[in-house]
Formats: C-alpha cells, sequence, structure tokens
C-alpha cells in the first residue's frame, strides 16, 4: 500500500513561472538567445555558479551562509594584493584558495563545534570579512593588480572563457562528490534528520564543518575569478553575491529546510539568475530595480514551497483518514 | 532465495538453553532529583518474546532508553552473553548488538530505503570509492525479502506507510544483525492487517532466537505474543511473569498495585441540567466520529491510554486542530472554533499537556506570565503601555489564591519546581475568567501535595459556575475528581461511567480494550 500524494494546483506553479519567463524573453528580448550573448552569460555566472556549489551544499544540509560575497571579496582582494605584489600567479591561486577555505573554517567551527545558528556565524563573520576586504584595497577604493591578473579568468579556450571552464570542471567534480560518495549522502542526511545520522556513528560536526570549509574554498575560488576579470578589486566588489546564490539554489529546487534538492536544479538556478540579470542589463533597467526583482523573486519561490509542503500535509491526514 | 537467511541467526553462539542473554540489575536513574527507577532487574533469554508492561510514568520508557543508549544509567549493571557491557550512546548499543524501534521512527524520510538500511555502511566501489548503488540496493532487498515486505529498496521512505516504514526500521536492525531488538508500542498506527503482519516477522525472530522485548499497554496483545512479562511500577519492577500461567485481572492489579489513598476534595452533585459545550460528531485524522456534551459545572473526565486521541480532542475543541467535519455548541448556540484566539474569545481555557513548551515563556518572570492571556486588559488604551500596578494586583492575588511558592513575582518561571509552574499556568489562565476549562494531564510530574492542591481548585472553580474536562492518564485520579468519564480508544469513545459505579479496573480493561 503505497501513499501517493495527489497533484495540486501549486505543482504547477513553478513550472509555469518558468515557461511565463522564456515566452516573455523570446518576445521582449530576442537577443538574448544570440550565440555570444550566451557565452558571456555563462562567463557572467560563472562567480555565481561556482558559489552556489558551495550555497547548495550548505542549504542540502539545513544551514544558511550568508558570508559568501564577503568570502569572494575579501579573498578576491587577498589575491589581488599578492599579485600586485609577488607576480606570481601561483602564489596569488594559492592565497585565494587558502583565504577562502580559512574564513569557511570559522564559519564551520561557529556552526558545528560552538553551536551558533549558522545565520549568525556567517553574518558575523562577513562582517569581519567585508572589514577586512576594504582594508587590503586600502583608501584609493581599487587595487590594481595589473593585465597580467587578467590571464586567469579571461584566457579563451574552445572559444569559452578559462572562468566559465572552471566552473564547467568544479560542478562535474561536486556533481560527482554530492551525488555519489558517502560524504554527498551525509549533506542530504543532516538537511533530512541530523540526529538520527549522529545515532548512527557519524560524526556530524566534523561534516558540519567539511561543508562550510567547502563552501569558502569554492568563494576563494570565486573571488580570484571575479577580480582577475577586472583586473584588481574595488570597495565592494561582490558584496551581497550570496542572494543571487540563494535564489539560484531556490529556484533550483532545492529544499529551503535541507534534504531535498540537487546540484542539477541549481545549475539550472544559476543559468536563470544569471540570464535575468542578463536581460535587466539588455532591457537597461536602473540598478535599483535589480534588488527588488531578486528579493521578490526568492520571497515567491520560497512562498510557493511553503505552500506545497502544507498542502502535502493535508493530503496525507485526508489520506489516513479515508484509510479508517 | 536458497537457505533461509533467518539462519544466519543461528550460528550465534550460544552458551545454555536457559541461560539468560541480557541481564539488567539494579537499575537506578534520577531526573533533576527525581527518582524515576528505584532498582530495576530485568531478562530476557534468547528465542523469548518479552512483554514489558506499566501505567505511564512508571518508568517504562526511561528503562528501555538506558539499554538503547539514549539516557545514561546513574547506578547498576548491564550483561549481554554474560559479558559486562556500557551502554554509553545509540552506537554502542548497535555495537552491543541492541536495536531499538522507537515509537516515533528515526528514519531519514527523504532517502530511499536503501539509503536508511546502510547509512553508516555504504557500500563502495572504483579507485574514487564511489557508492556502489546496485551492491546497496541488492543487499537491502535481501533484507526486505525478508521480513516480507515487497516495495522496491529504491523506494523514498517519505512515501510509504507508517507500517512499512516501521518494518524499514526492523530490516535495518536486521542488518546490524541485532540480538537484542525492543519494540515500543509498536503498533499504536497499525491496522489489524499490518499487526498480524508485524506479529509474524516478531515470531520468525524469535525462532531465530533473538530477544524480543515487547512493550505494549495492550494486554490482548502481551496475550497473543509474549512468552513472559514483566511489569514495572513507580520505579520498580513488581514482577515477572509467564504469560501462560497468568490472567488479566493479575496484570491489572500488578500495574495498579496498591497505592495510597490520596487526597481528593469533596466534589459538590451537579445542579444544572444545561449543556455548557456540546460536540457532536468530531472527524479529523485522529478522531473518529466524537460527540459529547459537558454541563454547567459539570467536571468530565476522558480516560485513555497514550495515542486513544484524547489530547487531539481537546486540540480540536480548542481550535489548535483542523476539523474535518463536526459541530460545536457553547451555551447552546454553535460556535465555529477555527484558532486558539477564537477559542479564548469564546471563553474557554486550555491546560495543555506539555507545560514547558506550551504553557509557559520560561525565560519571563511570574508577573509576565500570568497576565499574558490578559494582556489586552492590562493595556493603557491608545498609549500601549502595560498597567503596571494591575498586573502586580492580580499577581498577588494569584499567589494568595493558588499558593505559589517563590521568591517573588520577579522570579523567572524556569526556576520554579514542576508543581509550582503549573499553578502559574492555571492561575493564568484563572484570570480570564473562563467557562469552560479544559485539563491535560494536570497533575503530570507533580507531588502529592501539590496535586491535592490543584484537585481543590479544579473543585472550587466549578462551584463558581465553571465547567471543566480533565484529561488523564490516572484512573484513581479522574474518578476522585469527575462527576462523568469517557474513555476514549483509537479516536472512539468507547466507554461512559458516572462516577458513582467507575472503577479502576474497569476504566483500565475498557482503555486496553481488555473487555
Amino acid at each position: 500500500m503505497k501513499i501517493r500524494l495527489p497533484k495540486n494546483a501549486i505543482d504547477y506553479v513553478k513550472p509555469g513561472m518558468f515557461v511565463i519567463f522564456i515566452v516573455f524573453i523570446i518576445i521582449r528580448v530576442p537577443i538574448f538567445f544570440r550565440v555570444d550573448n550566451l557565452i558571456s552569460v555563462v562567463a557572467q555566472g560563472a562567480v555565481i555558479g561556482i558559489a552556489s556549489i558551495g550555497m547548495t551544499m550548505v542549504i542540502l544540509a539545513g544551514e544558511i551562509d550568508i558570508s559568501v560575497g564577503a568570502m569572494i571579496y575579501c579573498s578576491g582582494a587577498i589575491a589581488s594584493e599578492v599579485f600586485l605584489s609577488t607576480q606570481s600567479m601561483v602564489l596569488t591561486i594559492f592565497a585565494a584558495i587558502v583565504s577562502g577555505s580559512i574564513f569557511g573554517l570559522l564559519n564551520g567551527l561557529g556552526v558545528a563545534k560552538f553551536k551558533i545558528p549558522s545565520i549568525i556565524t556567517t553574518l558575523a563573520v562577513s562582517n569581519i570579512l567585508t572589514g577586512m576586504g576594504s582594508l587590503i584595497i586600502g583608501s584609493d577604493s581599487t587595487l590594481i593588480a595589473g593585465d597580467a591578473y587578467k590571464v586567469i579568468s579571461q584566457t579563451k579556450i574552445l572559444g569559452l572563457l578559462s572562468s566559465a571552464w572552471l566552473y564547467i570542471i568544479l560542478f562535474a567534480l561536486f556533481l560527482v562528490i554530492v551525488s555519489k560518495t558517502r560524504f554527498g549522502r551525509y549533506i542530504y542526511a543532516i538537511g533530512d534528520n541530523a540526529d538520527a545520522l549522529r545515532a548512527s556513528g557519524i560524526n556530524l560536526e566534523l561534516m558540519q564543518t567539511m561543508i562550510f570549509v567547502l563552501t569558502g574554498t569554492l568563494c576563494g575560488i570565486g573571488g580570484l575569478l571575479s577580480t582577475s576579470r577586472l583586473g584588481g578589486s574595488q570597495f565592494n566588489l561582490s558584496l551581497g553575491t550570496e542572494i543571487y546564490c540563494i535564489a539560484a539554489v531556490v529556484v533550483g529546487g532545492v529544499s529551503m529546510t535541507g534534504g531535498k534538492g540537487s546540484l542539477l536544479g541549481t545549475l539550472v538556478g544559476v543559468f536563470i539568475v544569471a540570464a535575468l540579470d542578463n536581460l535587466l542589463r539588455l532591457m537597461s533597467v536602473s540598478a535599483y530595480i535589480y534588488g527588488v526583482v531578486w528579493g521578490i523573486a526568492i520571497f515567491t519561490i520560497v512562498l510557493i514551497d511553503i505552500l506545497k509542503k502544507k498542502q502535502d500535509i493535508r493530503n496525507r491526514q485526508r489520506q489516513i483518514l479515508d484509510h479508517k | 532465495m536458497g537457505i533461509h537467511p533467518f539462519c544466519a541467526y543461528m550460528s550465534y553462539k550460544v552458551n545454555m538453553e536457559s541461560n539468560d542473554y541480557l541481564i539488567m540489575k539494579d537499575i537506578h536513574k534520577s531526573f533533576s532529583s527525581v527518582e524515576v527507577l528505584k532498582g530495576v532487574d530485568f531478562s530476557v533469554k534468547r528465542g523469548e518474546i518479552h512483554g514489558f508492561l506499566g501505567g505511564n510514568g512508571a518508568g517504562k520508557s526511561t528503562f528501555m532508553n538506558i539499554l538503547g543508549g539514549i539516557y545514561s544509567k546513574d547506578s547498576g549493571d548491564i550483561y549481554i552473553n554474560n559479558k559486562k557491557v556500557e551502554i554509553a550512546n545509540p552506537m554502542r548499543a548497535t555495537q552491543n548488538g541492541i536495536s531499538f524501534i522507537h515509537q516515533e521512527l528515526k528514519l531519514f524520510s527523504m532517502r530511499s530505503i536503501a539509503d536508511n538500511i546502510f547509512i553508516s555502511r555504504l557500500p563502495l566501489k572504483g579507485p574514487f570509492k564511489l557508492i556502489d548503488e546496485v551492491e546497496k540496493n541488492k543487499m537491502a532487498k535481501k533484507w526486505l525479502d525478508m521480513i516480507e515486505l515487497d516495495v522496491s529498496p529504491k523506494t523514498i521512505v517519505e512515501r510509504l506507510s507508517i507500517a512499512e516504514q516501521q518494518m524499514v526500521e526492523i530490516a535495518k536492525a536486521l542488518s546490524y544483525e541485532s540480538q537484542i531488538i525492543i519494540f515500543d508500542e509498536p503498533t499504536s498506527s497499525l491496522t489489524k492487517k499490518e499487526t498480524q503482519t508485524l506479529f509474524r516477522i516478531i515470531r520468525k525472530l524469535k525462532e531465530a532466537r533473538a530477544c524480543i522485548i515487547y512493550i505494549s499497554h495492550k494486554f490482548e496483545e502481551i496475550f497473543e505474543l509474549c512468552d513472559r512479562v514483566t511489569v514495572l511500577r513507580d520505579g520498580k519492577d513488581v514482577g515477572t511473569v509467564n504469560v501462560s500461567e497468568t490472567t488479566t485481572d493479575e496484570l491489572v492489579s500488578m500495574v495498579i498495585g496498591e497505592r495510597l489513598d490520596q487526597y481528593f476534595p469533596t466534589v459538590p452533585p451537579l445542579t444544572s441540567e444545561e449543556n455548557a459545550l456540546e460536540a457532536k460528531n468530531f472527524v479529523n485524522y485522529k478522531l473518529n466520529d466524537i460527540s459529547f456534551s459537558l454541563k454547567k459545572g459539570e467536571i468530565l473526565g476522558i480516560f485513555g491510554l497514550v495515542g486513544a486521541g484524547r489530547s487531539e480532542l481537546a486540540r480540536a475543541v480548542f481550535g489548535l486542530d483542523h476539523l474535518v467535519s463536526g459541530e460545536l455548541f457553547i451555551n447552546g448556540k454553535k460556535t465555529v472554533i477555527k484558532s486558539p484566539q477564537a477559542a479564548i474569545r469564546a471563553r474557554l481555557s486550555f491546560l495543555t499537556e506539555d507545560r514547558r513548551s506550551e504553557g509557559l515563556v520560561l525565560s519571563m518572570d511570574i508577573n509576565s506570565n500570568l497576565n499574558l492571556p490578559i494582556i489586552n486588559k492590562t493595556i493603557i488604551p491608545i498609549i500601549g503601555l502595560l498597567k503596571q500596578r494591575q498586573m502586580k494586583a492580580n499577581t498577588t492575588e494569584a499567589f494568595s489564591q493558588f499558593h505559589i511558592i517563590a521568591r517573588d513575582a520577579k522570579q523567572r518561571v524556569k526556576f520554579l519546581s514542576g508543581g509550582n509552574q503549573q499553578k502559574v499556568v492555571l492561575s493564568k489562565w484563572f484570570l480570564s475568567s473562563p467557562k469552560v476549562f479544559i485539563f491535560d494531564e494536570p497533575t503530570r510530574g507533580i507531588d502529592v501535595k501539590t496535586k491535592a492542591e490543584i484537585y481543590e481548585q479544579i473543585v472550587n472553580m466549578t462551584s463558581a459556575g465553571c465547567s471543566a474536562i480533565v484529561i488523564s492518564s490516572e484512573a484513581p485520579e479522574i474518578i476522585g475528581i469527575c462527576h462523568r468519564i469517557l474513555v476514549m480508544k483509537g479516536g472512539r469513545i468507547v466507554g461512559e461511567y458516572l462516577r458513582e459505579n467507575a472503577t479502576e479496573e474497569k476504566l483500565i480493561k475498557s482503555a486496553m480494550g481488555g473487555e
């Protein structure tokens, strides 16, 4: 005897919105589908995409990381500074990755070891890193590392920018990690029922810490790419990226309470977010409108998910009743 | 399948046929100075189904949680297969071959059956150590076949019925090759047919020489399934008997025991024939067509076992749970109550079962807690500030009327004793001068003296014209203070007794379906 959840109108809202979105683009901004524009969408989306990989893992585990933008900002500033003073590509990449991982470790220890709610931990870390990043950039409000720095992200390989290639490689790697390894399975299990996982003898704290560290590492790489694209850093560069990541993750169907969703969904989400961003630019909408659009988008989609969950509970209670 | 998979169990070394495999000796446990277990002895043989009985609060779940590694014991010894063991956490319990199948299942509801069974032992393959899904599903299928659960191991657990989810827990227990399997009231959410399947599996486990501990409230199940039964009362084991040599009456008297007479106030006779509240044909996910009425000034008891739907009935009346159908009349007028706010407006009050999480704001002081339900009446109009002096007056009155023992009104309620917390909740609701007061387990975890005080308050209140519904698992209490008693079982009312002809035996038998 299997309980089948009947389909409800609410199930069609999200796909419906997606269709309306595509139709809207075809009619209003056909230029969007030109190859060169699509390539630039992917390039623009690379940083958001890489950070969204981390955000997906964090949200799957039932936590949140709002320090993503600040981690990208600060590690980007550190990478620029290192490049400026050493001109060494290897040291720069190393600095970005290590600094990002350390920031992630701060988040991880706060959440897993000291049991501070992730929203508070990452809010605090976010503020620390925003300040640190600005200190590194200094009073000029820009930090120019030189054109040689652009090589990292702007080299064209087989028609795609190296930043886009990096996103593709990292995505493939983490797709395997999240869906095919034990660690990946534990991420889902934490978001599903953390107590049951602990009772199974799994080191819950270590897993949680690792999720945040990896997110930090990915943000370090994001910081490297975002500053390399500009040939240096500037005040408040990339701050607020987390809102795009959260949007991509929820649009991609990952449950905000954890345990459900996939990186493939997030990939679709990243594309939609990057496309919407690109679209707003093509339509030359005021930059102030952006925030409004993103806020409403996240709010609506999370609301749909919550309504769906309520409907599921109702259906189930009704089924128990029918069964009597 | 070639050889029967249960034969796997046979390969274990058995010392001697009659030896006890699990022995627990002189187990003590206290929670914040309240002694819950006062030296319990317990033992189970191989190939035995051992029933575990006891009233609510007898210490059954505490005792079993010690065996399952969820609580740690204060003193006492545990021996498995003649070796002394320490069970510090659930993982150690698993390693010692103990599986605990809880009433609330501990599954990953969004993962597949196979993931659930093998989460801590996922099989790997290849140079990159990726999860071997094929092998995992094959292994899971083996255990599912064994418990006759005919679903794919890839099925997501939340798509299964409760009975099937329970089977998954059993499959998990078997996959660890557990020798001791504890079932905590496994049939409370199963249909008759599902129950029979479960019993067949349990008997198979017995044939395979596992030790089964079966916690239940239901006598018919004990008689059908168990070999021996141990009864726990007030934190002591009162005896272990062979099921074939005992009767329902003997077990009932073992569960009840000879209690010291508690002090009950004199309950004044009913004077009014008018209905204060009437519920007609209440139906929802837990309630099965329930109708009852409550007269003005009446104290109506609702008796039943945990899970019988008593609290759900109260929650439905108070607008906390959704009703599929049913009508409510207050003072003869049809009233629709869809939220607690509406219930309070209709002058209902509800003292919930869980006072710490639902009845009190633990980190606030007594004064603030007391004035919460009437906060709208203690606000200065327009400005919105609280009338401190009036609040203090209310509090002072409550202190003297209810004998609340505290340092002062500014003491935070989380530092009060259970009894005093309950008095704060009580007086809090009294301040809103209700017409109908619903008490859900009003004296749980409270000492005898405070209990008596609470009974007195309930009776006083009804002589002032208010009506009361008292939900309780304690039969003497309900007989002691109620005019009339309804007995619930499985979401239905299965019995109605007037105070004069109610006895503990009658109530317990009808609640357990013994007769």
